[in-house]
């Protein structure tokens, strides 16, 4: 796959802060990329300088195979994190403007705006002020009018806060089939479960740096600490006592009439080993590796700790 | 369609549908006529005419007062006790009784009424009865009338200015109206531009924008759109202003062929200055002195140079809004809201007002050295130069300061430019002068 977007070496001062500290990644094409960071870590400078709305001290971006350039704009789309429409302008009105503005002539983006409204179910919509619209009506216009270009790249910074579940939901879906006809998708979010859900790739930010790339799966693997969880009937004690050696009892719990434990198995041990060692005594219901889920890779990758202790 | 000429359009389209823009456009030359028109029609309808009772004790002005406009006098009483009068008419409101007491000098006279009579009917009495005492004095020292006439001096001004006749107190005038115009154009418009930059902003619809075009093309398109709305206002108001002065001084017309204000109208119209004390004495009405004002300026508009008075207003108002309006642009970006737009309004708009301020000056001595430094000076000119165009300015001058504007204009939009862009997104804090100062390096 081609590489969509590259950043490299990506420094951005503002006075004395820094908000970016050569900052390298590469998006491919065609994938959901999530660009993760507690706040503040540079996530939002990042994606301002991919929309061109600040240009980068020193670095350079990529898009496509070309010096990123003004005539790119028209192949992006963008959804800040904080965004707004014209309060006194008609709805319609005001999507047509906007596309314009990406490019897009009168005829051909209000034809495709009146399918997007149909399909959203806001046509009624069309000749109202913003005004009278409530927050998630207007964030409903807010993505159609940053996805009614086409765009070859999406940039959303946190497009799930402010929706609320029926809509994150809807969005969900419509990235998704977005991915499938081969829009590349960056969103920045502090949703870690969504993340998971959709995203193929990620780069976490932090204190302005890139600390952690990837593709999600990969990281999940890199990062894992050999812990099975095992579903089983049977006498615990017994289960308990045949774990010595290189098998480390984490957690043991009786769940919903069966029991499950998590074991840790010294680095160089099969899986098998372990499943031999334990069905003498019990009856396994389930096995399976316990991968560190994104959420713990972000939080003792942005707290330095090690990874190990907070899986467990 | 350009991205700017989208971002022009929507800023002229969306301001122009405003209900308060049309009503703004009709309203205000309606108003001014209105202002103009109204003391006139007020003392036409002649609500202050009066019946005046005369109970004349010196027995010598019974049938000497002439009814006038204002006044009717009735003699009928001349000759009754004075109290015996003031109860007959003590109810009637339309009727004052004029006791004029016994004595060899008449040099009071009372006045008894149930409702006061007013300035108006007051004065006319006075002028008539100052007249009537004035001329029996003279007649008692031997004063011959040819002699009192002969006495009487007039001194006429023909100003004649570059082989032209030039009337000075109406190019005060126009200088004056150009230049307020001008102040008050640029005013309004800039201060539009700045709530448009801050509607933006606190929108947050900002970002969305400029994620698809570059700020400056944002900035530039809304200055350029609302610089758009106040020329259509402008010409909206010329065309109107026609009308309204074509209306007001056919009204005038009307006023001055009634025969006691044609005369003192066409006296007066003649460029013959009027002796203080008399023109003080002269039972000039309002009328005679509107229809006066409305024929000679009527004279004067074919006399004055309206190309250059209306293209240099057109140039000075263009540059001094684009001037002003962008500082403004970029004030707008660097607050959250309105009352933090206050520290910055200051700086900027002291020269305006400042030369709003001199500008009464220089009407009045066009060619001094201050007038002149102004009127060159780029943040001052757009006012004080219109406010010499009307007396004649030499073309060096003109060039000048026509060349010095440009060249600001363009050194501030960049500046404003540099600000607003790094101004659109600071959000949450108050920002100082040097940390704008700071943005202006930022990449």
């Amino acid at each position: 796959m081609p590489d969509i977007l590259v950043a490299r070496n990506i420094v951005k001062r503002y006075d004395k802060h820094t908000a970016l500290n050569d900052v390298s990644f590469t998006v491919p094409e065609g994938c959901i990329y999530g660009l993760l960071g507690p706040n503040g870590a540079g996530k939002t400078s990042m994606i301002r300088i991919i929309n061109q709305i600040t240009a980068p001290d020193s670095g350079e971006v990529l898009f496509g195979n070309e010096k990123l350039a003004p005539k790119h704009v028209e192949k992006i789309g963008y959804l800040p994190e904080e965004r707004g429409l014209y309060k006194k302008m008609k709805v319609g009105e005001q999507a047509l403007y906007l596309a314009q503005l990406k490019g897009m002539n009168q005829a051909e983006a209000k034809q495709k705006l009146r399918e997007w409204f149909k399909k959203f179910e806001i046509g009624a919509w069309w000749d109202k002020k913003v005004e009278e619209l409530s927050k998630g009506m207007a964030q409903k216009v807010q993505f159609i009018v940053t996805v009614l270009h086409q765009p070859r790249l999406l940039i959303l910074d946190e497009p799930f806060s402010g929706f609320d579940p029926i809509n994150a939901e809807l969005i969900k879906s419509e990235l998704l089939a977005m991915r499938k006809q081969g829009t590349t998708i960056i969103l920045s979010t502090h949703n870690m479960s969504s993340v998971e859900e959709i995203c193929n790739y990620i780069t976490l930010i932090n204190n302005s740096k890139a600390v952690l790339e990837g593709p999600v799966n990969e990281l999940r693997h890199k990062y894992k600490s050999h812990v099975w969880e095992v579903q089983f009937n049977g006498n615990t004690d017994a289960f308990r006592s045949s774990l010595t050696g290189k098998y480390e009892l984490v957690s043991l719990a009786e769940e919903a009439s069966t029991n499950v434990a998590r074991v840790k198995i010294a680095q160089g041990s099969l899986s098998n080993d372990l499943l031999k060692t334990i069905i003498p005594t019990c009856t396994v219901t389930g096995f399976s590796e316990v991968l560190p889920s994104m959420s713990e890779i972000f939080i003792s990758a942005v707290q330095g700790n090690s990874l190990t202790s907070s899986v467990q | 369609m350009s991205k700017i000429g989208l971002i022009i359009k929507r800023e002229y389209t969306t301001r122009i549908r405003k209900k308060s823009f049309i009503v703004m456009t009709l309203l205000a030359p309606l108003i001014m006529a209105i202002i103009v028109a109204i003391p006139t029609a007020l003392d036409n309808s002649k609500n202050t005419h009066r019946h005046v009772v005369v109970v004349d004790a010196t027995h010598s002005f019974c049938g000497v007062l002439t009814n006038g406009s204002t006044v009717n006098y009735d003699y009928t009483y001349c000759n009754f006790n004075k109290d015996e009068v003031r109860r007959m008419f003590m109810d009637s409101s339309t009727v004052t009784v004029m006791y004029i007491p016994p004595s060899q000098q008449v040099s009071q006279i009372e006045l008894y009424s149930k409702v006061d009579p007013g300035d108006e009917v007051i004065s006319a009495i006075q002028f008539q009865m100052n007249n009537i005492v004035e001329r029996a004095k003279m007649k008692a020292e031997n004063l011959d009338q040819s002699m009192i006439d002969a006495v009487k001096t007039s001194i006429g001004v023909k100003n004649v200015v570059n082989n032209a006749i030039t009337n000075t107190g109406y190019n005060l005038a126009l200088a004056f109206a150009c230049s307020i115009l001008i102040y008050f154009f640029i005013f309004l418009y800039s201060v539009q531009v700045m709530r448009g930059v801050m509607e933006e902003k606190i929108s947050r619809i900002v970002e969305i924008i400029i994620s698809s075009v570059r700020p400056f093309q944002l900035m530039m398109g809304k200055v350029i759109g609302v610089g758009l709305i106040g020329l259509t206002q402008f010409i909206a108001w010329i065309v109107l202003g026609y009308f309204a002065i074509t209306v007001e001084s056919r009204f005038a017309q009307t006023q001055a062929v009634n025969p006691d204000n044609y005369t003192q109208a066409q006296t007066i119209k003649k460029g013959m200055p009027v002796k203080e004390d008399e023109a003080r004495n002269m039972p000039m009405s309002k009328n005679a002195a509107v229809a006066t004002a409305i024929m000679s300026i009527s004279d004067n508009l074919a006399n004055t140079n309206w190309t250059l008075v209306l293209s240099c207003f057109i140039f000075y108002f263009l540059g001094g809004y684009l001037l002003y309006s962008s500082l403004f642009a970029a004030i707008g970006s660097a607050v959250d809201q309105e009352t933090d737009t206050q520290q910055f309004m200051l700086p900027v708009t002291a020269p305006l007002i400042l030369s709003y301020l001199v500008m009464f000056n220089i009407v009045r001595d066009p060619h001094s050295q201050m007038a002149f430094w102004f009127s060159i000076f780029p943040l001052t000119s757009p006012i004080a130069m219109m406010a010499r165009i009307p007396f004649g300015i030499s073309i060096w001058e003109l060039m000048l300061s026509m060349g010095l504007l440009i060249v600001s204009i363009f050194g501030t939009i960049w500046l404003a430019g540099r600000i607003y862009r790094v101004g659109l997104l600071m959000y949450g804090k108050k920002v100082t002068y040097k940390e704008i100062g700071k943005w202006l390096f930022y990449k």
